[in-house]
């Protein structure tokens, strides 16, 4: 499939990179990239759920005059109906609002939640079943994954945010994907996409952050449906003077031909893969609460009483800004390691719940907090954690551990972890049963006639009668 | 204190009562002139494809040229798509774009809302024109030269300020507002000769009006989104290319609608060749087509491009037809949308004299879009018009009332009927004395014809 270089600068680069995510079918799709790939749509779909009660996206409801009174979607954790657009811009904003949403490396953002966003109000439309999502899902991720090949790191260093800035191409060829559009239609999407690609990352620590995924997912759609109604673009929208390429990266500064490289005998999704979020906290606490995790595993319930001390080493780096020996708020016992690796001793688990400002300081975490000290290492690895427990009896547990960004899908579902975070992320909006319920349809997406029964679950039934 | 709150304090500061006249002229005019050109864009296969892509809920908000009611926001995208549908609309040199295009179709969405007069809506515009002009002397020229379309990237800013004052938002809010618009603005000019084009038109005037409604809401941005790392100045630009300095001085003092001010397009082809137009119109009836027997057209050898110096052939390279336009002026004494129609092209007339016209470089290579056309007669004689810049170019060739009229009434008359048409221009020249902006769209409406 790889073109070589003289050929594809005759080509359009819109035109092979659409060639290739055309190419990807569920049947030859290897069975590992499937299961990953329904297992990150869980996943989104929960944190969705957990971050559409985020406070600001009623002001977001309400600037989008998205009343639920009229459309043909539903939006995530939202009573009523409303149109495409807005059902994609409300759930890829909920999605990443907790930015507790899947992870690569790769494309130093989250994957899943504009694609999933954007499939999730278009296919209840299209009455598109779920092996049509779940193909349309991993042509998505593919391409956003694959043009970060070619303008990271230089993209996310100057300062766009690629969660955006590649998300909106994962959307556009996700949705056009769906819509079962010829190579040269989703050519033309993904050239469209070109013109509506935004979102930096000055406005990182505000909600504008997780606006820009909903964005990204509106725009993905917006521009399916464009060309869908006979919208045409340039072609050559990515390799031009003024283009993808030259505007956002600059000469010099990306390698086009590395988004085209690969394709066929090697998934992104699987090598190197995603990542899985499974703390709701600063992900450079993450290695020394999963140290903790295994060491509770090991030793069973951890009794305050009987501990003398706990000690964490994490890179000095990480170190900076999680070294809150005493954190007097939610957010910051979201980013003091001490707390969260005392937590984890004492829990079993870090919960979405645990960071209420009112509640979050338990008396056991209180009572075990002035024996935790934290100390700054300088190895390599940056994401290696170790964390030592000594008992009053003398005996010394030790743990290390190394989790960039979060843990491989496969391992989380193994462990029964997936559901766990799935289970936590959904409390409040679904019964248990419900939830596992949802849960297990959504493992079984492949099979499923429509969506219906999933957008159902988990669009909001509570909050009904407001209109 | 932010770059984005500095913006915005100077925005705030702005006073209606002490806006030049001229300036009041000149918005008019321009609103006018983009109202006319969205009514002409709203029958473009480019418009009815933004309508049916978009699956829009209806709303209460008019779409210009249709029976049609939508959202705010989805007004805003239709209204400016269709604004720009056919490059028609007026052009800033401050902005390297078209100014008017972006911030109208959210002002006049958020208008029939709240029920806004008339002067609050020039006020508004000019407001708008202001800050994005500013801005765009900060960044350009370039951020043009880069490959962004600063019609859409810088002119969201001008919706913003715009939909903002329409909405009272304090200087806090715009400033935050501002901040919003940083991450949400878009477009390159990669897709220019497409019709993504006009819908960056439409992308920016939806997401201006987006972000100033989110920050009603108290939706809040990074107050140093502009000039912070990685902010607007710093991506978009990039350092050294910019000069924040330049965004914070001068406002109003003349405003940027008078000095450098905007341009206005009378003729529906391309700008290089309005001045050589002028002049033929202006001879035009001094003699019978029939007698002439050749044309010389001098024009700044900068405007004299390849493009421009070929016959018409087609519909659309007559838009860059120097010889077809001049022929056309010469012979209808007008140049309008229905001369670049098919049929129009094969006017044996025009056909004759289009075959004589000869081009060559003006002597006065300082005057950038001065022209002069002689014709010479059969009897020998000749007859030579010189015009300095086109009229509608920037504030010292004022476009005469009745040019507007004219070309809104040639633009307007594609979607609304002969006597709505004249109403609703006769309403924009006195804007700012209408009580409610909901007479000038339900003027317009009634005045639809499909």
């Amino acid at each position: 499939m790889a073109a070589t270089r003289e050929e594809t600068d005759k080509m359009s680069f819109a035109l092979e990179l659409a060639r290739r995510a055309n190419a990807i079918k569920l049947d030859s799709a290897p069975t590992d990239a499937v299961r990953a790939a329904t297992y990150a749509i869980a996943d989104t779909l929960g944190v969705a759920l957990a971050g559409s009660t985020a406070p600001y996206l009623e002001g977001l409801a309400a600037a989008l005059g998205a009343d639920g009174r009229q459309g043909t979607a539903s939006a995530i954790g939202r009573t009523g109906r409303y149109s495409v657009l807005h059902a994609a811009l409300l759930n890829g904003t909920a999605a990443h609002a907790l930015d507790f949403d899947d992870c690569s490396t790769v494309m130093s953002g989250h994957p899943s939640a504009p694609v999933v966003a954007a499939l999730l109000a278009l296919a209840e439309e299209r009455g598109a079943s779920g092996a049509a999502v779940l193909e349309a899902y991993l042509a998505g991720v593919e391409v956003e994954m694959h043009l970060a090949r070619a303008v990271m790191p230089h993209h996310y260093d100057k300062g766009w945010h690629p969660t955006a800035t590649l998300g909106v191409f994962g959307a556009a060829a996700a949705s056009a994907r769906l819509l079962n559009f010829d190579e040269g239609r989703l050519a033309s999407t993904l050239a469209v996409a070109v013109s509506m690609a935004s979102g930096i990352k000055s406005n990182f620590g505000s909600p504008v952050k997780p606006l820009h995924v909903g964005q990204a997912a509106f725009n993905g759609v917006l521009a399916a449906q464009t060309v869908a109604h006979g919208m045409t673009s340039n072609l050559a929208a990515f390799e031009h003077t003024y283009g993808f390429f030259e505007v956002f990266n600059g000469a010099g500064n990306f390698d086009a031909e590395r988004a085209l490289d690969g394709w066929g005998h090697r998934f992104e999704i699987l090598e190197p893969g995603i990542a899985i979020k499974q703390h709701p906290c600063c992900g450079s606490a993450h290695s020394a609460i999963d140290a903790a995790l295994s060491i509770r595993r090991t030793v069973g319930k951890v009794d305050c009483d009987t501990v003398a001390a706990i000690e964490i080493w994490t890179h000095e780096r990480r170190l900076a800004h999680t070294n809150r020996p005493a954190p007097s708020t939610g957010l910051e016992a979201k980013f003091s390691v001490q707390f969260l690796t005392a937590k984890a001793l004492l829990a079993g688990m870090i919960g979405l719940r645990d960071f209420d400002d009112a509640s979050f300081m338990t008396p056991d975490v209180a009572a075990l907090l002035p024996q935790v000290v934290a100390y700054p290492h300088q190895e390599t690895n940056e994401y290696l954690g170790r964390v030592r427990l000594v008992l009053r009896d003398g005996t010394v547990l030790e743990h290390t551990a190394t989790t960039e960004l979060g843990r491989n899908p496969f391992d989380l579902q193994a462990s029964g972890d997936l559901e766990r975070k799935f289970l936590d992320c959904t409390r409040g909006h679904l019964a248990e049963a419900e939830a596992g319920q949802l849960f297990s349809d959504i493992l079984d997406v492949q099979n499923a006639p429509n969506m219906l029964h999933i957008t159902r679950a988990i669009a909001n039934q509570k909050r009904a009668g407001k209109c | 204190m932010s770059l984005a709150l500095e913006i915005a304090r100077r925005a705030g500061a702005l006073d209606y009562e002490t806006f030049d006249p001229q300036a009041i002229k000149w918005a008019k005019q321009a609103m006018a002139d983009m109202v006319g050109c969205a009514l002409l864009g709203a029958n473009t296969d480019t418009t009815t494809m933004a309508i049916e892509a978009g699956a829009f809920p209806a709303g209460d908000c008019l779409v210009l040229g249709r029976q049609m009611r939508l959202g705010k926001l989805e007004a805003a995208f239709v209204n400016g798509t269709s604004g720009h549908a056919l490059d028609y609309d007026d052009t800033s040199k401050s902005l390297s774009g078209h100014p008017t295009v972006i911030i109208v179709p959210g002002l006049l969405a958020l208008a029939e809302e709240l029920g806004s007069s008339g002067r609050d809506f020039v006020d508004a515009y000019i407001v708008g024109v202001e800050t994005a002009t500013r801005i765009a002397r900060g960044v350009n020229f370039h951020h043009y030269e880069k490959g962004w379309h600063p019609t859409a990237t810088l002119g969201i800013f001008g919706a913003i300020a715009a939909a903002a004052r329409m909405m009272r938002l304090s200087d806090e809010q715009l400033a935050n507002a501002l901040c919003i618009g940083a991450s949400l603005a878009s477009g390159v000019k990669a897709n220019f000769g497409t019709p993504v084009k006009p819908m960056h038109a439409g992308l920016a005037a939806r997401n201006g009006l987006f972000a100033a409604l989110l920050a009603q809401q108290g939706f809040e941005a990074a107050p140093e989104a502009l000039e912070g790392r990685q902010g607007f100045l710093d991506v978009f630009n990039g350092a050294g290319n910019y000069d924040a300095d330049k965004m914070l001085t001068g406002w109003g003092r003349p405003l940027d609608l008078l000095e450098p001010g905007i341009s206005i397009k009378k003729y529906p082809c391309v700008y290089s060749v309005h001045g050589a137009i002028d002049a033929g119109i202006a001879l035009h009836g001094s003699f019978v087509p029939s007698d002439i027997e050749g044309v010389l057209v001098r024009m700044h050898p900068r405007r004299l491009l390849p493009h421009v110096l070929n016959p018409a052939t087609s519909a659309l390279n007559a838009k860059f037809s120097l010889s077809y336009a001049v022929s056309r002026a010469l012979v209808n004494g007008a140049v309008t949308l229905d001369h670049f129609e098919d049929e129009a092209l094969h006017d044996p007339d025009v056909v004759r004299i289009m075959n004589l016209v000869q081009m060559k470089p003006l002597d006065d290579r300082s005057n950038d879009y001065g022209a002069e056309v002689s014709v010479t007669l059969k009897d020998g004689s000749t007859i030579t018009k010189a015009v300095a810049a086109p009229l509608g170019r920037g504030p010292e060739v004022p476009l005469p009332e009745s040019m507007l009229a004219t070309k809104f009434m040639d633009c307007a008359g594609r979607s609304v009927t002969r006597q709505g048409a004249q109403t609703v221009f006769d309403m924009l020249m006195v804007l700012e004395t209408l009580p409610s902006m909901r007479d000038l769209t339900a003027e317009i409406k009634a005045g639809t014809l499909n």
